[in-house]
C-alpha cells in the first residue's frame, strides 16, 4: 500500500480519523522524543513527554489552521509538555535525588562532558543538536519541525558545535578526541 | 575550534552521548492509556459532522450558539415545518405550499417538541416551546464539551436554557449555575416578532417544496398506530474555497425520515441519520419523541425571572445588546461582535449596525474610527464583519452570492462605537418574504495580537424595510445607539442604493472581499438532494441484481460480449478477459440466481450449483454494486457449495444489517 502523505493524514486526522492521527505519532515519536530529550536530558522522561505532547494534540487537532506547520505545532506542544515535566519533578524530587539517577545509568565520563556541552547551549541550538544526533532527522525534517529554512540548520548547527567544542576544551575534555 | 566542522569523530561522540536505539511508538497501547483524551476527539468529531452539516438545512439561529445547539435548532425547525404542514394539508401536496407561512402564523400558537440526540455514545434531550403567536421562545439543551479539570481536559455534560419573552433573553447554565441576559432595541421587537414566523416558513420552505422528492420506503406501527414511512437523502457539497476547492462528493450522506399516519397526517417520529461512506451503517442523530401542535406551554416558562441561587453574569439594565438572531458571537480569543439592527433594502443590500470588540482593548482606540469615508472602507476595529454570503443560495457551487461591506457612518454610545456598514451584492437580489439571512464573515483585526482567523461562524438575520419606513426603524435605531442621537443627511435610503449601485461596478473590490473571505468559505458545508433513482431500498436492489446477473449470462449464452462488458465494472482489458473466459465455462447456459443478500447499495448474488471443467461443481458468489441508480457487477468469485456460507459470513460481517432474499 503506498504511504499516505502526510498533508492527508492531517486532514484525515482533523475529520476524526483516529488511526491518521496514529500514523502521525509513529511518524513523529522518535523526532518528538528528541525534542522533550532536549529540555529533559532523559531518555524515559522524553518517551513520557512525547506520549503526553500525543495525548495534548489529539483533543486541539481541530483546530491546527496551519497543516503545514503540524510537526512544528507538535515541537511546541511537546516542548510545553517537557517543561511541565521539570516543573512538576521540581516539585517532588530534590537534586540529590536526580544526580542518583544519573549514576545509576552508568554512561562513561565522556558522555556526561558533551551532554553538559549540550546543557549549555541556547535553548534553540539544543534543540538542533538532539534532533540533529538523537534521532538523525534530515535537515527537511529538522526544518519541518523548527521551522527555520534548510540553510540556516548548517550554519546554526556549526555554531552550536563550535561552542561545546569550546566548553568541552576550556573543561578539560582532550583535544585529541574533538 | 576549526576541527568541529564536519568531523566525523565529533559527529560520532555527540551521536553516542545522546543517542540510543530509535524509539518505538506503539499506537495500540496508547490508546489504551489515553482513552479519556479519544473520547474528547471523539466527541469533538460528532460535534464537527454535526456542526458541517447544519449549514444545510439552514434553518432556525434563535438558539445556534454552539454546533450542537445549531443541528438541533435546525432539525427542530425543520420538524416543525412538517408538523404543521402534514396536520394542516396532508391530503394535498402542492396545494399548501405556497401558503404555509400564511398558515403558521395564522393558525399555529404554541409549538412542542421534545427530541433525543446523539453524539460520541451520549444521548442528549432538548426541549423547545416555540410560541409563533407572540413572539417568544423557550429552548431546553444538553450538550457535551470538554473543559480543564485537576486531571486535564475532561468532557463534561452541560445543561443550557434560553428563554426569550419578547425583548429580554435569559440564557440560563444549569451546570455552572449562572444567568446572563441579553435583550433586542426597542425598534427591533416588533421585526423579531414578525420575523419569528417568517423564519419558521422561510426556513424550512425549501425542503417543504420538494417533499414530492420523498420516498415512501415502507410502513411502521408506533403505539399501535400504522404510520407510512417517507425518507429523501441528501450528500455533502460545500460553497468551495481556497483550500481544497469544492467538495461535492457521495459521501458522507444525511437522510431525513417521517413517519407520518395516513390515516389522520399526525407525524409519529422524526429521524434524521448520518453515513459517514459507503462502508458504515447509518448513525442516528436526532430522534424527536414528542411533538404537540397548539400546545399548553407550562406556566411561566417563558418568563425572564433569573431562577434563586444563581449568579447573575449582568442584569436586564447591562444587558448585551442582541440582534435579530438573539446572540452575541463570542470567540475563545476574546473577540466579540454584536449587531443590534439589520435590515436588507429592496436591491438586496443590507444595512448592519454592529460593534466589534476585544476583551482587552474594547472597540479599540478612536482613531481606528476616524477618517472614514461614506462608502469607503470599514473601519479596521478589533472584532470586524468585514463581509457577507447570501445564505439561500449556498447550494449552488461558486454561485455563491458575496456582498462587499462599505462603511455608512460611525455611532458611539457607552464606550462602544458603532459601526453602520452597508452590505452590497453583486448584483441585486429581490427581497422575498420579511427577512433574509447571510453568512457573516468575521475576521480578527487586534493590533496587540497576531490572530488573524476568519469563521463564517454567524448568521445575521436581516429585516426587509422600505423607503417609507426606513427613516423610522433608522432612526430609531441611532436614538438607541448614539449618544448625539442624529441621523446624518447622507443616510437617506435613496443614497444607500445609489452607493449600492456604483458599488456593484467595483469588481476589484469584490474579488479582494472575496479572497479575504475564501478560508473561511471553505468551511462551509451544505446539502444536496441524492436523485431518487440513485436511492433504492434492499428489496429493490435485490431484484435489480437478479436481473443483472440474468441478463449477463444471457448475454453471454447469446454471443453478445459488448452489452456484457457493459454490465460489468471492470474496466478494459479485464472486462473482456472476463467475458471472453466465462463463455468457455461448460455450464453456463445452466446458471440461475439463487440466494440474494442485499443493502440499499450491493448485492451479493449466489447462483445455483453447476457442472463446471472436469466434473467438478461449484458457485458463484457475485457482488453487485448499485452506484448512481445502477447496478453492475463488482466482482466473480468461485467456490464450492460447502465453501459458500463463508463467503456469505464474509458479506455479512462487512454488512451486518443487509437482507436476506431466499432463492424463491
Amino acid at each position: 500500500m503506498p504511504e499516505r502523505s502526510e498533508i492527508h493524514l492531517i486532514e484525515a486526522a482533523i475529520d476524526g480519523d483516529i488511526e491518521s492521527f496514529g500514523e502521525l505519532c509513529r511518524r513523529y515519536y522518535a523526532a518528538m522524543v528528541a525534542v522533550g530529550y532536549a529540555v529533559l536530558s532523559d531518555h524515559q522522561l522524553a518517551e513520557d513527554a512525547a506520549q503526553e505532547s500525543f495525548a495534548r494534540a489529539l483533543v486541539r487537532i481541530k483546530s491546527l489552521k496551519e497543516r503545514a506547520k503540524f510537526a512544528q505545532w507538535l515541537a511546541a506542544i511537546c516542548r510545553n509538555v517537557a517543561k511541565d515535566i521539570i516543573a512538576t519533578r521540581a516539585k517532588q524530587i530534590r537534586t540529590e535525588d536526580i544526580s542518583q539517577v544519573d549514576e545509576v545509568e552508568n554512561h562513561d565520563e565522556n558522555d556526561r562532558a558533551i551532554r553538559r556541552a549540550i546543557e549549555q547551549l541556547p535553548e534553540s541550538a539544543k534543540d538542533l543538536v538532539v534532533l540533529r544526533y538523537y534521532d538523525g532527522l534530515s535537515y527537511e525534517q529538522i526544518s519541518s519541525i523548527l521551522g527555520i529554512s534548510k540553510a540556516s540548520i548548517n550554519g546554526r548547527l556549526t555554531r552550536a558545535k563550535r561552542k561545546m567544542a569550546d566548553y568541552l576544551r576550556k573543561n578539560g575534555f582532550p583535544e585529541s578526541r574533538l | 575550534m576549526n576541527a568541529c566542522k564536519n568531523n566525523k569523530k565529533f559527529d560520532d561522540l555527540i551521536a553516542r552521548a545522546i543517542g540510543r536505539d530509535r524509539p518505538k511508538f506503539d499506537f495500540d497501547k496508547w490508546k489504551q492509556t489515553h482513552k479519556k483524551e479519544i473520547g474528547i476527539f471523539e466527541s469533538q468529531t460528532a460535534e464537527q459532522k454535526i456542526s458541517r452539516s447544519v449549514w444545510i438545512f439552514g434553518i432556525g439561529r434563535i438558539f445556534m450558539k454552539s454546533p450542537f445547539n445549531k443541528l438541533a435548532g435546525a432539525a427542530a425547525i425543520l420538524i416543525l415545518a412538517f408538523v404543521i404542514w402534514y396536520s394542516m394539508n396532508f391530503t394535498t401536496t402542492v396545494y399548501a405550499l405556497t401558503d404555509v407561512p400564511q398558515i403558521i402564523g395564522q393558525a399555529t400558537k404554541v409549538i412542542h417538541l421534545r427530541m433525543r440526540w446523539f453524539s460520541a455514545g451520549h444521548e442528549l434531550r432538548q426541549e423547545f416551546w416555540t410560541d409563533v403567536d407572540k413572539g417568544r421562545s423557550y429552548h431546553y439543551y444538553e450538550g457535551i464539551g470538554s473543559e480543564e479539570g485537576p486531571d486535564g481536559l475532561q468532557t463534561i455534560k452541560y445543561i443550557t436554557e434560553n428563554v426569550f419573552d419578547g425583548r429580554f433573553v435569559m440564557k440560563v447554565n444549569l451546570t455552572k449555575k449562572t444567568v446572563s441576559f441579553g435583550k433586542l432595541l426597542s425598534c427591533m421587537e416588533e421585526p423579531m416578532q414578525r420575523i419569528m414566523i417568517d423564519r419558521i416558513s422561510k426556513s424550512i420552505l425549501p425542503d417543504i417544496q420538494n417533499l414530492d422528492q420523498y420516498t415512501k420506503v415502507g410502513q411502521e406501527h408506533i403505539d399501535g398506530k400504522r404510520y407510512d414511512i417517507w425518507q429523501r437523502e441528501f450528500r455533502l457539497v460545500s460553497s468551495g474555497g481556497s483550500r481544497s476547492g469544492s467538495v461535492d462528493s457521495e459521501y458522507p450522506r444525511f437522510r431525513y425520515e417521517y413517519c407520518v399516519s395516513p390515516a389522520s397526517g399526525d407525524v409519529g417520529r422524526m429521524t434524521y441519520w448520518h453515513k459517514s461512506d459507503r462502508l458504515k451503517e447509518w448513525e442516528k442523530v436526532v430522534e424527536t419523541d414528542q411533538i404537540e401542535i397548539d400546545a399548553e406551554p407550562p406556566v411561566d416558562i417563558f418568563l425572564t425571572e433569573s431562577p434563586a441561587g444563581y449568579t447573575l453574569k449582568n442584569q436586564k439594565a447591562t444587558a448585551d445588546i442582541v440582534g435579530l438572531h438573539l446572540d452575541v458571537f463570542r470567540s475563545i480569543q476574546g473577540y466579540n461582535l454584536i449587531a443590534p439592527a439589520s435590515f436588507t433594502l429592496e436591491d438586496g443590500s443590507v444595512l448592519i449596525c454592529w460593534c466589534g470588540t476585544h476583551d482587552s482593548i474594547g472597540s479599540g482606540p478612536d482613531a481606528i474610527y476616524e477618517n472614514l469615508v461614506f462608502g469607503g472602507d470599514l473601519p479596521k476595529a478589533p472584532t470586524e464583519l468585514f463581509a457577507l454570503m447570501s445564505y439561500k443560495d449556498r447550494n449552488k457551487p461558486g454561485y455563491n452570492i458575496h456582498y462587499v461591506g462599505r462603511h455608512l457612518m460611525v455611532t458611539s454610545k457607552a464606550d462602544c462605537h458603532y459601526e453602520w456598514a452597508l452590505y452590497i451584492p453583486q448584483r441585486e437580489i429581490s427581497v422575498e418574504g420579511i427577512s433574509t439571512d447571510n453568512v457573516a464573515f468575521i475576521r480578527f483585526n487586534n493590533p496587540k495580537k497576531k490572530d488573524s482567523a476568519q469563521e463564517p461562524s454567524w448568521f445575521i438575520t436581516s429585516f426587509a424595510i422600505t423607503a417609507q419606513n426606513f427613516s423610522q426603524y433608522i432612526r430609531s435605531a441611532i436614538k438607541e445607539l448614539s449618544d448625539i442621537q442624529v441621523m446624518p443627511a447622507e443616510m437617506a435610503y435613496d443614497n444607500l442604493l445609489a452607493l449600492a449601485k456604483q458599488i456593484r461596478n467595483r469588481t476589484d473590490l469584490f474579488e479582494s472581499s472575496q479572497k479575504a473571505a475564501a478560508e473561511a468559505r471553505d468551511h462551509i458545508g451544505s446539502l444536496a438532494p441524492v436523485k431518487r433513482e440513485q436511492l433504492a431500498t434492499p428489496e429493490q436492489v435485490s431484484r435489480e441484481a437478479k436481473k443483472l446477473i440474468e441478463d449477463f449470462y444471457t448475454a453471454i449464452v447469446d454471443g453478445r460480449n459488448v452489452d456484457a462488458i457493459k454490465m460489468l465494472k471492470y474496466k478494459e482489458p479485464r472486462a473482456s478477459r472476463v467475458v471472453t473466459n466465462m463463455k468457455t465455462l461448460p455450464g453456463i447456459e445452466n446458471i440461475k440466481v439463487g440466494d440474494i443478500y442485499a443493502t440499499e447499495e450491493n448485492a451479493l448474488v449466489i447462483t445455483n450449483e453447476f457442472v463446471a471443467y472436469e466434473g467438478k461443481s461449484g458457485r458463484w458468489a457475485i457482488s453487485v454494486l448499485r452506484e448512481k441508480g445502477v447496478c453492475l457487477i463488482k466482482d466473480f468469485n468461485a467456490t464450492s457449495t460447502q465453501r459458500m456460507q463463508k463467503e456469505i459470513d464474509k458479506y455479512l460481517q462487512q454488512f451486518p444489517k443487509a437482507r436476506h432474499f431466499p432463492e424463491p
